[in-house]
């Protein structure tokens, strides 16, 4: 049994951890394209 | 953007029906027992491997050919997921190997292979990171990918090859006969796994474009 | 100037350069010897084992020995110039390439007179199997060598990186040569492994030169 859920909980894990460590540097790649356009109303 | 949740939402889905049918619904193997669910975890993961690895070679190919930047994200991001996979197919072949082989690693030839596309892919990331300009990064790491996947079959042949001389039968996966309802739950494994694939290599690529959008700006 | 000139005249450069200095094949050859003790040491010198251990201290080596078949172009900003000189790019990689062919034979030669001693190995009796299997390994490491010298010309970290690019990539040539060196030794035959390490130099020597092109290019 253990060696099941070391299995699928590995999985589990590195797949969870991967997509919300995309989600977040998606999340900061596109706040940082959008700084440019704010500097540059402000200016 | 809505039809990436929307994929997102298919792969969660069919992952937690591949789970239920791979660890409660299918029965126990005659020979492996229970850890043949095990399988279900792990041969998905391989499957996604090998065509992350066949989607970069292809995609470097057009990307050395065009030089237009979409094909440099899709290469960059099915690189990336590759070793992402290859390394949960290790990791999971071991932890699978340990109680039906009763031992975490055998020098079979899938398993070299395995592993020496790991650092091939590994290596062509690296190349990328470390080369002084992003251009250049992305056609060596194309050229590495390139090189990389024309040498898997060589690579392949060689270590069954090599082995072979010494140690006639391994154990390989294949010879195990499959009853329909695992074959069910393998099926569905690798549905789901293939969409969750589909899922994260477009986000993958969206960051890859947000990013070099970032850069450039 | 004719392609084979030309070839020559890079050849002549890198191996010059070579001469001058010796640095890289005194390092390929320690290096190479090292294992050869360490493995000699550690596994016992049956004449069994010489093969493996004879390949596996030509891998590392040719691992040293890369970066260095590119490092005047780094320090020295010489790529310009190289790059300045009539003929195309594949007759960098066809010169750089004989060049590393050169050393690495040279390098080979001087392994088997000292593994022919500390294991005690006949090399004259098996010396012509020995020449062709000595070749096919040497064109294998050399034609992909020199790819990827070119690859971590503007790459930080090239000494790092090499063994993780080439070993893995060359893996069919080390397990080839090593198969066909035993096999030569036994004085038995071993056509399956000449037509692995013939299809992997002629496979490394068509795409290479192509694909040097594109790595060579200016961003």
């Amino acid at each position: 049994m253990g060696w099941i859920a070391l299995a699928y909980g590995i999985v589990l894990i590195t797949l969870t951890t991967y997509v919300l460590v995309l989600r977040r540097r998606l999340r900061d790649a596109t706040r940082a394209r959008g700084t440019p356009t704010q500097h540059s109303s402000v200016r | 953007m809505r039809g990436q949740t929307f994929l997102g939402a298919i792969a969660l889905g069919l992952l937690a029906a591949g789970a239920y049918v791979g660890l409660v619904a299918s029965p126990p193997d005659a020979f492996q027992g229970e850890y043949v669910r095990i399988m279900y975890a792990h041969v998905p993961n391989a499957w996604v491997a090998y065509v992350a690895f066949a989607i970069t070679c292809v995609a470097s190919a057009l990307y050395l050919a065009k030089r237009t930047p979409v094909y440099d994200y899709i290469a960059h991001s099915a690189t990336e997921l590759g070793v992402v996979f290859t390394g949960l197919a290790l990791v999971t072949g071991s932890i699978w190997g340990r109680p039906v082989w009763g031992t975490w690693w055998t020098w079979d030839a899938r398993l070299v292979t395995t592993a020496v596309l790991f650092f091939i892919y590994l290596g062509a990331l690296l190349v990328r990171g470390l080369a002084d300009d992003p251009r250049r990064g992305a056609r060596l790491a194309a050229v590495v990918s390139i090189v990389g996947f024309l040498d898997v079959p060589v690579i392949h042949y060689s270590v069954v090859w090599f082995r072979t001389l010494h140690q006639p039968a391994s154990l390989t996966r294949g010879d195990i006969k499959i009853a329909p309802p695992m074959l069910a739950a393998l099926l569905l494994g690798l549905l789901a796994f293939t969409v969750l694939f589909a899922y994260l290599l477009t986000l993958r690529i969206r960051l890859a474009r947000a990013e070099d959008a970032g850069e450039a700006a | 100037m004719t392609t084979i000139d030309r070839v020559a005249a890079v050849t002549s450069k890198e191996l010059l350069l070579e001469w001058r200095g010796r640095q890289t094949a005194t390092a390929m050859g320690m290096v190479a010897l090292l294992v050869i003790l360490f493995l000699g040491v550690v596994l016992g010198s049956e004449p069994a084992r010489a093969p493996a251990v004879l390949w596996v201290a030509m891998g590392f080596a040719t691992v040293l020995g890369i970066p260095r078949l590119t490092q005047a172009e780094v320090e020295q900003q010489a790529l310009e110039t190289l790059l300045l000189y009539p003929g195309s790019r594949e007759h960098i990689y066809w010169g750089k390439f004989l060049a590393l062919v050169v050393m690495l034979t040279a390098l080979l030669a001087f392994l088997w007179a000292l593994v022919g001693v500390l294991f005690n190995i006949p090399i004259w009796t098996h010396l012509p199997a020995l020449i062709g299997i000595g070749v096919l390994g040497v064109i294998g490491l050399a034609a992909i060598g020199t790819l990827l010298a070119g690859v971590v010309l503007h790459v930080r970290a090239r000494e790092l990186l090499m063994p993780l690019l080439l070993l893995p990539l060359a893996l069919p040539v080390v397990l080839g040569c090593v198969r066909l060196t035993e096999a030569a030794l036994a004085g038995r035959g071993e056509g399956m492994w000449l037509v692995v390490l013939g299809v992997f130099g002629l496979t490394a020597l068509l795409v290479c030169p192509i694909l040097f092109e594109v790595v060579m290019e200016e961003p």
